[in-house]
């Protein structure tokens, strides 16, 4: 399967609960409505928490995948 | 009406057995109750009292943060959240508690 491809990403490598969330609104905020973000993640419970709190925020999370040892990406599309 | 318990305390501290009781006393009431854990609060939650108040239909949330930082791994019937469920949790509750 070809990687998607992102309009932005975010390396949250080493950051924490609630920061990865926070960081991650941030950004969005900065989208427009239709732009894609991949966000970076290497901390397992911000893994679970970052998309609920997205997609709780009205975002689309497209996917969670891990990509590696204790390294994962989510792809949140941006609805609002 | 929804009562919200916010339980940071020290393990087998006051705040503990009171946590158990408002909820207990709550859902008697038939309110619809949640509890959230978080910091060291952590360290009750798979407790027995609070399994059989699950059981009676309390809501359990916890910090997953906190529970990484501790290592603890909560039992299925509570649910992963964040310092934003937490935010959310507050701001549809009637009423709200903080023992810490």
């Amino acid at each position: 399967m070809s990687e998607l491809k992102t309009d932005r990403e975010l390396d949250l490598k080493g950051e924490v609960c609630p920061f990865t969330f926070v960081k991650s609104k941030l950004i969005l905020e900065q989208m427009e409505p239709g732009e894609t973000l991949k966000v970076i993640l290497d901390y397992k419970p911000s893994v679970e928490n970052v998309p609920k709190s997205m997609r709780e925020e009205g975002q689309e999370v497209i996917e969670v995948k891990e990509v590696g040892e204790n390294l994962w990406e989510v792809i949140v599309r941006k609805v609002k | 009406m929804k009562l919200l318990i916010i339980l940071a305390s020290n393990p087998y501290s006051h705040d503990f057995h009171t946590a158990v009781k408002l909820a207990e006393s709550s859902l008697e009431r038939n309110h619809q109750t949640s509890m959230f854990f978080m910091g060291n609060g952590e360290y009750s939650i798979n407790r027995d009292e609070i399994k059989n108040l699950v059981e009676k239909g309390l809501k359990v949330f916890y910090c997953a943060h906190n529970a990484e930082q501790r290592k603890i791994k909560p039992e299925s019937w509570a649910e992963s959240s964040s310092m934003y469920g937490l935010a959310k949790l507050v701001t549809e509750a009637d009423k709200v508690l903080m023992l810490d």
